[in-house]
């Protein structure tokens, strides 16, 4: 961050901060999703999250009289949304023929379409609500309206969830890993979906101020599927996710810092995709490259099994 | 005149969106909409920067040419066998989204895109933009390509119906009968992208794939034939545009929120109603609970011989209130006859008929 | 009575007592009012046709599937508050093996039960983890990313995670599926180890023709229990017609006629 071509002015420093500790959380969150095959399961409760916070928005004007955009107020309800949301779309595909897909769309659909709904709503309030327009800015992200007491706000939930990550480790990956073994050890594995289920959320909501409802995914999928290409345990990839994250997060927020008008959250997003698809390529074994070569290498002989069945 | 011209094009976009979103829903692919609603952004940016003229037939097929790009990259990933597809979906879309958003942002398109257009389209405007040819004026732009794309959609429904319903519900079977089905598959989701596309610009993603997602969601909680879950899926489809239209003018505000709201509560009514809804499943499947239970109960005294019921409860091992409430609904049923004195249990003496 | 890490365990208990164990995924029950008693030592195979309700038996009585009615006793014991009288190995393709952790780690999974919560496995659990592995001769693998075992090496692993676990009963779902000659030969002999120790197995097996081979007991089950005895007993042609609607599998040798 004392890169000489960057001017240290504080607003920055309290940017950069932000985006890159949201890059290193939802990196190491998002590898379990990852690992679960619920990448997209990211995007619904991003997008739902809108609603949450667009209602938090109305009651906080509706209480205090004043409306609040602090993360404080909005948070707790992206929280709730969002894992509302996801509770709805499990009780949907468990209790009906829809699969789990359909399910997600649908409360994708809902919860984000009313939440658009909402926010335009309130939008055509008159007289207007003070701070109503800056909602917008939750759609696509707006890194630079961030706050000393957003960043806060992003390190403690944020040092919660990988808290809890670390705390419940050895659990959450056996129950990843192999779920059936995992209930017949008596883990109760209720428990630990829905602590994944609030990981994730938290993971996600505490994103949406810089990257936005919408480009939150990459976030989550991106960095896990990237750092998944270097290693072949759990906690380095975890820990690599975050580098990749935090990486990305980083230069996001100086590279928009530096080029004006450049939006932060699609150049966080594209920078870890090139760290993806550089992954993709050059990574030892699971490389694209690294695998050609070996089959080259072994060209009259059967190729080994790879992988494992599913 | 242009509220008749606004609702034609909710109504055939409703349409279109829901009949290509059908085979999504059932082919356990529904988030691919959503993929594609953000991965043709840039698509259409770049056709408009390089075609120039927002006019051009071209600007629909370049912008959908962006979708089954994301589509074949997807595959391509997958293919490597070291990222599955759900994952490669989620790297993806946000990647060439946020391609768009840069493009837009950095003013290459001119002033033909907003930011919020690109999630709620811009409905409101889009009879305006009229088509002409030959100095006839032909009725709104939007009119006509989301009509092209109702065409497509129904055309190769119509024509591939038997192929789809294959591959849809059994691709290997689809294969050794000889059909391609990756490939099929591939020109289905190009007309589905091309319907996102002409969808887009009236509609925006967030109507697209509500669009595409919950009605025919709703629909498959009614009726079981592919047949009839496309025809429903097209009426909800409708109602939600006419509705969402209507509450949208109503407020004043722009119609795409209202719509995907209007067909997200018609979702949220069909589980509560439908046959196949969350409250009839699970009311019929309590039904079937409570009859095996006095089965169970009964199958426990096959013997004949009366039984302590306490040890009975225990084998089952069910909570006291639960056992009292199965013998209670096996006696007044003349299934059980319980003698509370002596706490025992038997068969009532009829041929058992389980 | 025996003593397990301060339990005391009656042995005069039966080690496996399933009573009224019912279970239904939707309108009809998968599994209904199955009753099994299985004495220490036994060695036993579920066999019956595909869908007749062997794996959900198994994860019924391990409580890992809901159910609907059924009382199980192991040692006279709710297995619910004495896990770690209970081992269960899952179908080997039922999870991820491109999953990233080690031989190792997947071994040391088995201990998680004892450990409880927060607490992570130390020295001694690594020593356990990787004498379980010496006794499925995968130690030299131990660090080997399991994305490259074969299928009778992952086999391995995952009986080596269950006797890391230390169990009075073992269930095992399709432990011979898919492996190797050599592997089929050293997972039969640890059966047969186990049970001499006094253990109890209970696994499902496909392969009838190897029924008689490698178990003592046999529970002829298709959604119901048909027969629970020795394989002497029960595995006769009549009940296997019965048992496979006159279908038995062409691979089931003349045998043992009684």
């Amino acid at each position: 961050m004392s890169a000489p071509w960057v001017d240290l002015d504080p607003t920055l420093v309290v940017v950069a901060a932000g985006t890159t500790t949201v890059g290193a959380v939802s990196g190491a969150l998002g590898c379990f999703a990852y690992l679960r095959r619920q990448g997209l399961v990211g995007d619904v409760v991003s997008h739902s999250a809108l609603l949450g916070v667009v209602v938090a928005f109305v009651l906080s004007h509706a209480i205090t009289g004043s409306a609040s955009r602090s993360l404080m107020v909005l948070v707790p309800g992206a929280l709730i949304a969002g894992t509302a949301a996801l509770m709805l779309a499990r009780s949907v595909s468990t209790r009906t023929r829809l699969n789990e897909d359909a399910s997600l769309g649908v409360m994708l659909s809902i919860f984000f379409g009313g939440g658009l709904f909402l926010l335009r709503w309130v939008q055509r309030q008159s007289p207007p609500i003070p701070g109503h327009t800056g909602l917008e800015d939750y759609l696509f992200g707006m890194a630079a309206a961030m706050t000393r007491a957003d960043l806060w706000m992003i390190f403690a939930l944020g040092g919660c969830a990988v808290v809890v990550l670390f705390l419940a480790w050895k659990e959450l990956k056996v129950f990843t890993f192999d779920p059936d073994f995992s209930r017949s050890l008596g883990l109760p594995s209720r428990v630990l979906d829905t602590l994944m289920m609030v990981l994730l959320v938290a993971g996600v909501v505490i994103g949406i101020q810089t990257v936005g409802v919408i480009l939150m995914i990459a976030l989550l999928v991106t960095p896990a599927a990237a750092a998944r290409q270097w290693t072949s345990r759990l906690s380095t990839m975890a820990l690599l996710a975050a580098v990749f994250g935090a990486a990305s997060g980083a230069g996001g927020a100086l590279l928009s810092a530096s080029e004006s008008g450049l939006p932060t959250g699609p150049v966080v997003v594209l920078l870890a995709t090139a760290i993806f698809a550089l992954s993709l390529l050059l990574a030892p074994q699971r490389g694209v490259i690294a695998r050609a070569r070996a089959r080259r290498a072994l060209r009259d002989v059967p190729p080994p099994a790879a992988g494992g069945a599913s | 005149m242009i509220e008749f011209w606004t609702l034609a094009i909710a109504a055939v976009t409703a349409l279109a969106c829901a009949l290509s979103g059908t085979f999504l829903v059932l082919k356990r692919e529904a988030l691919v909409s959503e993929g594609l609603a953000h991965a043709v952004l840039p698509g259409i940016v770049i056709a408009y920067a390089l075609i120039g003229d927002r006019t051009s037939p071209l600007l629909l097929v370049g912008a959908a040419a962006m979708g089954l790009l994301m589509i074949l990259a997807v595959q391509a990933i997958r293919r490597t066998g070291v990222v599955d597809s759900t994952a490669s979906l989620g790297v993806v879309f946000p990647a060439l989204f946020s391609v768009g958003v840069l493009l837009t942002s950095m003013d290459l398109a001119g002033t033909y895109f907003h930011a919020d257009c690109i999630i709620e389209g811009n409905l409101a405007l889009a009879p305006l933009d009229r088509l002409e040819l030959g100095g006839r004026d032909l009725g709104p732009r939007a009119f006509w390509s989301v009509s092209a794309a109702l065409l497509l959609v129904a055309g190769f429904v119509l024509l591939l119906f038997k192929e789809l319903k294959l591959l849809t519900f059994d691709p290997e079977l689809a294969a050794s009968l000889g059909f391609r089905p990756s490939r099929i598959h591939v020109a289905w989701l190009a007309v589905v992208s091309f319907t996102v596309v002409a969808s887009f610009e009236a509609a925006g993603s967030i109507l697209v794939v509500a669009l595409m997602i919950a009605p025919p969601a709703a629909a498959v909680l009614w009726v079981d034939d592919v047949r009839h879950v496309l025809g429903l899926a097209g009426v909800f489809a409708l109602v939600s545009a006419a509705v969402g239209h209507e509450l949208g003018m109503a407020l004043d505000v722009a119609p795409a929120g209202p719509m995907a709201t209007s067909a997200g509560v018609l979702f949220l009514a069909s589980l509560a109603l439908a046959p196949r809804g969350i409250v009839m499943r699970g009311r019929a499947r309590r039904s079937v609970l409570a009859r095996l239970e006095v089965d169970l109960v009964a199958a426990r005294l096959r013997s004949g011989s009366p039984r302590d019921s306490e040890s009975v409860r225990g084998e089952l091992g069910w909570p006291r209130r639960r056992f009292e409430a199965v013998v209670a609904r096996a006696v007044s049923g003349a299934a059980l006859i319980h003698d509370p004195a002596a706490g025992t249990l038997h068969l009532a003496a009829r041929p058992a008929g389980s | 009575m025996i003593q397990r890490g301060g339990l005391e365990i009656p042995t005069d208990q039966p080690a496996l007592d399933v009573e009224g164990l019912t279970v239904t995924y939707g309108q009809e029950p998968a599994l209904w009012n199955a009753d099994l008693r299985l004495s220490r030592g036994s060695l036993a195979a579920i066999v019956g046709p595909n869908g007749a309700g062997k794996s959900t038996l198994l994860k019924a009585a391990l409580g890992v599937v809901p159910r609907v009615s059924g009382r199980v006793r192991v040692l006279g014991e709710d297995p619910a508050r004495r896990r770690r009288l209970v081992a269960y190995v899952p179908q080997r393709t039922s999870v991820d093996w491109d999953f990233p952790t080690s031989v190792l780690d997947v071994v040391l999974m088995g201990t998680y039960g004892q450990l409880g919560w927060f607490r992570r496995p130390g020295r001694k659990e690594r020593a356990l983890a990787l004498q379980a592995l010496e006794q499925m001769e995968m130690a030299d693998l131990a660090g080997r990313q399991i994305a490259e075992l074969s299928g009778g090496q992952q086999q391995r692993v995952f009986l080596a995670r269950a006797l890391v676990q230390d169990a009075e009963v073992y269930f095992m779902d399709e432990p011979f599926a898919g492996v190797d000659a050599v592997t089929e030969q050293s997972i039969a002999s640890l059966m047969g180890l186990l049970a001499h120790q006094g253990k109890t197995i209970l696994s499902v097996h496909h392969d009838l023709a190897t029924v008689p081979r490698y178990f003592e007991h046999a529970v002829l089950l298709n959604r119901v229990v048909q027969a629970v005895g020795t394989v002497k007993e029960v595995f006769h042609r009549s009940n296997l017609d019965r048992l496979y609607g006159g279908r038995v599998p062409a691979n089931v040798p003349e045998f043992a006629s009684s």
